[in-house]
């Protein structure tokens, strides 16, 4: 058994495409214990929902359009090397998934309390009685009025937030041991968006489980993850704590990522900051290192040799050539200076 | 609900006064007079005058629309010339063979077509995908009267396994009454039953792209559930439009196949009522098959409330 809940090891998932074979998660490697959120954070393609996908073997295998390598090791088990009925069985009863898009997650032609009783029957040995009941206090715990009324209503006839709540209650309707939470905020206006985030944090502690939080907003990162690993085009470029990460984030990518969310005070006229350039497709995968032709530090060096992961502490890794040197030159100034603006 | 059914009923009206409109005038002025076709060649003038003063015919034709009109609405849609009948008694004696051919036909391209469907749907792209969906384009392309004769001589003459024509009524025992209808049902569903192969196919993969599948595949449920439960449902919507313009063809389809295989149904006495000059049984004739088809599409119209509870009408709330 390993000591980690979840540890994900030298995961690489391939895609069989028109053009060949793409690697859309290349040799990542990370984990999530009992009780911690993890923020995995990318630009839309960098490889997020694959990897999540990969975990729950969701991605169509059966076509051989979908290959992987490495290990996902969940309580002792490869979760790769598993049978499709014990995956089945790890479905949604102890590995849970939210989606991004709660209207489109939930099947329209069926009632929401159909849906989340589904799970239960299927993994809980319970009479329907006892299953609708149970739906209904899942319902209640993500704070949904007058459920027992709900539960006979179609998706159709909620809204946005309702209807994530009810994704919520059907993903924790089996106490999982890890959440899956793929952008699960996103389709959401900001005030639904906190009072989401509000639950899952409270339901996290209740349940005692970990949670893989995907999103591409550093706010949200900020607000609920205990640590972050930061994704780019399939790979794992920085990973910290989430103090750490803003605090002093040491790759240039990061610092992109942070330098570009939009500050209120401030100047106003001040352009936003971009990244420049954009990410590259996976057909055409850089040599070296794969931000280089986008970052402002690169050398030859990047441009011709892949960087392994340094480790600046055991908890702050890294996947850049020169971060010591970037570090030393400005990198120091980053948080403070980022702290100073924000008080003002 | 009700309200909507009852909605949908009135709109009916205005559509069965069109129908009604045109079934008249088409039939009374086109050439050929009933009076002279039942009283044949030696007839005298007067004779036939005679007749036609007693049929009617000699009032404007406007009045002898409303005439006909006015008894059609009450359920009495005249005598057949021909058959000294009520035109309805004539009607339901022939509708029958029709009904049971077009439904049993119904029955096996849905039975068919839908599993085989989705089994195309399910191997996207494999032989077996490929080799369905070449299938599925032949039997669309092979016309239905062709495919009875070609049926005729396999099963009836050279293995005879099924008798070459005729219509054994349900009163003469259920077994017969199938076995007498099983080539042409074949003969007339499988250009319907290819096309809703295809149908069902597409709309399949379509619904297997959606988000909900993949959600649904993350609870842990089956891959049979996930298909016969979670998809099947919703791909149901477009599958129950193919079925419901089927229907209507199959009726239609049913007029060449009566003939081919010498079934006594509507196609036939159409056909040999236009050769008759039997007015009332064309009119009537035509008018209950088109009443036949608006209520068709009015029940599948309803049925796609019962598979998709976004299209339900009149339910509180929004």
């Amino acid at each position: 058994m390993s000591e980690h809940l979840l540890e994900v090891n030298q995961l690489k998932t391939h895609f069989k495409t028109e053009t060949g074979q793409v690697t859309a998660v290349d040799g990542i490697s990370f984990h999530i214990d009992e009780g911690e959120t993890l923020g995995v954070v990318g630009e839309s393609g960098c490889g997020k929902s694959v990897t999540s996908e990969s975990i729950l073997r969701l991605l169509n295998e059966r076509k051989g359009n979908t290959t992987y390598e490495g290990e996902i090791n969940y309580r002792g088990k490869d979760l790769l090397n598993v049978s499709m009925k014990e995956m089945r069985k790890i479905r949604g009863n102890e590995i849970s998934m939210i989606f991004q898009d709660a209207m489109s997650s939930l099947n329209p032609v069926y009632t929401v309390g159909n849906q989340i009783m589904e799970t239960i029957i299927l993994h809980q040995n319970l009479s329907k009685k006892e299953a609708e009941q149970k739906a209904i206090d899942m319902l209640a715990l993500t704070g949904i009025p007058s459920p027992e009324k709900r539960i006979h209503e179609y998706p159709h006839e909620l809204s946005g937030g309702m209807k994530q709540r009810v994704m919520i209650a059907q993903a924790l309707s089996c106490r999982p041991n890890l959440l899956i939470a793929d952008e699960p905020t996103t389709a959401l206006d900001v005030t639904i968006q906190s009072q989401i985030l509000d639950l899952m944090e409270d339901l996290k502690k209740e349940y005692d489980m970990g949670i893989m939080f995907i999103t591409h907003d550093l706010g949200v990162v900020a607000e609920i993850c205990t640590r972050v690993i930061v994704m780019y085009l399939g790979q794992i470029v920085e990973e910290a704590t989430v103090k750490d990460l803003f605090d002093q984030p040491l790759h240039p990518y990061t610092k992109g990522l942070i330098k570009s969310i939009p500050q209120l005070d401030g100047e106003r006229k001040k352009d936003l900051f971009v990244i420049k350039g954009k990410v590259p497709t996976l057909n055409d995968v850089p040599k070296g290192c794969r931000f280089a032709s986008r970052c402002s530090f690169s050398t030859d060096k990047c441009v011709e040799e892949e960087p392994p992961t340094f480790e600046h502490t055991p908890e702050h890794k890294v996947k850049c050539w020169h971060y010591k040197e970037i570090l030393e030159k400005e990198g120091a100034d980053f948080g403070k200076e980022r702290t100073t603006t924000a008080s003002h | 609900m009700i309200g909507y059914i009852t909605k949908r009923i009135l709109s009916l009206v205005p559509v069965m006064f069109v129908v009604a409109i045109v079934v008249f005038f088409i039939v009374h002025l086109s050439p050929g007079e009933p009076a002279s076709v039942i009283l044949g060649p030696n007839a005298s003038q007067s004779e036939v005058e005679a007749l036609r003063a007693e049929l009617g015919h000699d009032d404007p034709v406007p009045v002898q629309f409303f005439n006909w009109l006015g008894d059609a609405v009450t359920g009495d849609l005249g005598e057949s010339i021909y058959a000294n009948a009520p035109v309805t008694e004539v009607f339901g004696q022939y509708f029958i063979p029709t009904l049971s051919l077009t439904i049993f036909a119904q029955i096996l391209a849905v039975v068919f077509a839908i599993p085989v469907g989705i089994i195309a749907a399910i191997r996207k792209g494999t032989a077996v995908d490929q080799s369905l969906m070449g299938f599925s384009l032949l039997g669309i392309s092979i016309p239905s009267f062709l495919l009875g004769l070609f049926l005729i001589l396999l099963f009836s003459v050279n293995l005879e396994w099924f008798p070459v024509a005729g219509f054994v009524p349900l009163s003469e025992g259920i077994w017969p009454h199938i076995r007498s209808l099983i080539l042409p049902a074949i003969a007339l569903s499988l250009a319907q039953a290819a096309l809703l192969v295809r149908m069902t196919r597409s709309s399949m993969l379509d619904i297997l792209d959606n988000e909900y599948i993949k959600a649904a595949r993350s609870k842990g449920l089956k891959e049979r559930v996930v298909i016969y439960k979670h998809a099947l449902r919703n791909a149901f919507v477009t599958i129950l439009e193919v079925i419901g313009q089927t229907f209507s063809t199959l009726i239609a389809g049913a007029v060449v196949i009566e003939f081919v295989f010498n079934i006594p149904g509507i196609g036939q006495l159409i056909v040999n009522s236009v050769e008759r000059r039997d007015f009332p049984v064309i009119q009537g004739t035509i008018l209950l098959i088109a009443l036949l088809y608006v209520f068709i599409n009015l029940a599948i119209d309803l049925l796609y409330g019962v598979v998709d509870p976004r299209v339900r009408f009149g339910k509180k709330g929004d």
